[in-house]
């Protein structure tokens, strides 16, 4: 609490959390301060636009097949900005995909596209 | 041969779905590639036009009288040899060459209907498969990823027609004028489609189709754009070889920087998009020419421990440090962020199988925020580096480097690094405009104010996942705030 009243000293806001004694209204508080100062906070914001990922097929490693990088293949998510779906695409396969899956695949190369263009 | 000679009575022996123009226009009999006549009955690509051309011989064989020039998109009639003007043959004119109006272009992304395509089958314009010519899948994710980078691609929709057009970059990329202070001068271009290079005309080409909603099928063939990359890096990317994606994104970036008319201080509509800058500060040794005996001892300097580097990243950057290291200070340009990633564990956990760890992008973006060193050997020996982001670009391409090449063969590391999709905050790799670029260096305070604003964003961070809840509460129990 008190880190954090040093906190909005900082950026010159003490008069915000001056009337504030429970430790929960002040968070409240410091977040209301975040978000109205949001668009500043956006201009590094970056939204992933396309996203490239390395797979290969699990045998690759053991016996014979060693190099991953022969026997792998690439894949790519790109999102519809219309319907922001997400779809990946291998080749001549498109299919929808899900944005979860998307941040835990094994990217190789991500394009981000910053925010507010 | 007559120019009110319009209309042809051979127009209903077109057979449509036998057309593909993905192809590069050779002749099939004399294996020539200009002046290439496409005959619309079989699709075979023929030379000529006048007597003794193999396209008007074939006309004659097979009875097949339309014809389309593959250069001009004009229609002729053979042997007869006049030119067919025809509305009902737009479509095939369309399917060749898609040209975008400037309306369309800015409606491009609203678009959400399907298209179909001769045979019925539905798809989303921009979203097609790509043919895969033996291992060419690095090439079609490359380009698939590219073409959804919006300014990229509104830029070759516009030059569908071939016309020269106007085109404002903000971006000064000379180093000088960045020194001087001017960040922000915009400058007109006359970009014209007819100058660009072979690669680039191909590329473009490539994006139209594949934003077009009037194709005859609905995947697109990237043949041509393959051979023109198979030509231009000299069989280095080749069809048959898969290839390393990040090497390819880069050549093939500046390529199109090249291509387009960019030079090498010159911009371009590519540095426009992708091209941010990075401060890497580098210590070395004062003497140039060290012994082994300062070699070494600088090898357990980087092996110590961390609290080293850290004490040494609270120091101002221009500062030398004390063990004869010298600092020096240049920046340089960037298409693309190269990420390491921590080597893969050499040992298998107590099941026996393979660990595949984890390391979030934030942990691995900690490379560029100006207090990690990294060490990277050169010719002069281990080098530490620092590196801090001045500029970023509105495009930003990040590259996880994954392939190492040992004395056998390559070696992938799996490691997955999880990511935001959306709200990624870089903020903290950047350096604060000019007043406050001597202080980047965090003082104790700062750090601990970046700690809590980490925490702060994390939550806005998952808002789009529904994480957004718990982490709030956490930030309730949380004694330590």
């Amino acid at each position: 609490m008190k880190d954090l009243r040093e906190l909005l000293k900082k950026h010159g806001r003490e008069d915000l959390g001056a009337g504030v004694i429970e430790k929960g209204e002040l968070v409240d508080v410091c977040i209301n301060f975040i978000s109205k100062s949001l668009p500043d906070l956006l201009s590094h914001k970056y939204d992933l636009v396309a996203n490239i990922t390395h797979n290969i097929p699990s045998e690759v490693g053991r016996e014979g097949k060693v190099d991953p990088l022969q026997e792998g293949t690439y894949r790519c998510h790109v999102q519809h900005k219309g319907t922001q779906k997400w779809y990946e695409i291998q080749d001549l396969d498109v299919r929808e995909t899900m944005p979860q899956l998307i941040g835990v695949s094994e990217a190789y190369i991500m394009i981000f596209e910053k925010k507010g263009l | 041969m007559t120019s009110e000679a319009q209309t042809c009575p051979y127009l209903s022996t077109i057979s449509r779905p036998s057309l593909d123009f993905d192809f590069e226009p050779t002749c099939s009999v004399t294996l020539v590639s200009n002046n290439i006549y496409c005959c619309l009955v079989c699709g075979v690509n023929f030379r000529g036009r006048s007597k003794q051309t193999p396209a008007y011989i074939h006309s004659v064989d097979e009875d097949h009288n339309v014809f389309m020039s593959l250069e001009k998109g004009t229609f002729w009639c053979l042997p007869d040899g006049y030119q067919i003007v025809d509305p009902s043959l737009d479509d095939i004119t369309r399917a060749f060459k898609p040209v975008y109006s400037k309306e369309e272009i800015a409606l491009i992304d609203s678009q959400t209907d399907l298209s179909r395509d001769l045979f019925g089958r539905r798809y989303l314009p921009g979203f097609v498969g790509l043919n895969n010519l033996n291992k060419t899948d690095c090439i079609n994710a490359t380009i698939q990823a590219l073409v959804h980078v919006k300014p990229l691609r509104d830029f070759f929709l516009r030059c569908g027609d071939g016309m020269p057009f106007e085109l404002i970059l903000a971006n000064s990329s000379s180093k000088k004028r960045k020194r001087d202070g001017i960040q922000k001068k915009t400058k007109k271009v006359m970009v014209d489609p007819e100058s660009f290079s072979h690669l680039v005309k191909m590329f473009g080409e490539l994006v139209r189709k594949i934003w077009s909603d009037k194709r005859f099928k609905s995947t697109v063939d990237p043949h041509m754009l393959v051979q023109a990359i198979s030509n231009d890096s000299n069989k280095r990317f080749h069809v048959g070889k898969q290839i390393e994606a990040g090497e390819f994104m880069a050549w093939f970036l500046h390529q199109l920087h090249l291509g387009t008319g960019g030079k090498k201080s010159g911009s371009s509509i590519i540095y426009e998009i992708f091209q941010g800058s990075v401060e890497v500060t580098t210590q070395r040794h004062k003497t140039m020419h060290s012994s082994d005996v300062h070699e070494k001892e600088d090898d357990r300097y980087g092996s110590e421990d961390e609290n080293e580097t850290d004490m040494e990243g609270k120091e101002p950057p221009k500062a030398t440090n004390s063990n004869e290291m010298e600092e020096i200070i240049h920046e340089t340009n960037f298409l693309q962020l190269t990420l390491d990633i921590p080597e893969k564990p050499l040992f298998k956990d107590d099941a026996g199988g393979l660990v595949i760890p984890q390391e979030p992008l934030v942990n691995i973006l900690k490379k560029f925020d100006g207090v990690t060193f990294s060490d990277v050997l050169t010719a002069n020996g281990l080098q530490r580096r620092r590196y801090k982001v001045k500029q970023l670009p509105s495009y930003l391409i990040l590259c996880v480097a994954r392939f190492k090449q040992n004395e056998f063969n390559n070696e992938k590391n799996p490691t997955i690094v999880p990511f935001p999709v959306k709200n990624l905050d870089l903020g903290r790799y950047v350096m604060r405009s000019s007043n406050d670029e001597k202080s980047s260096i965090p003082t104790e305070d700062q750090v601990h104010e970046m700690s809590v604003s980490e925490r702060c964003t994390y939550f806005q961070y998952f808002d789009y996942l529904i994480i957004l809840y718990f982490k709030k509460k956490l930030i309730y129990l949380d004694n330590s705030l």
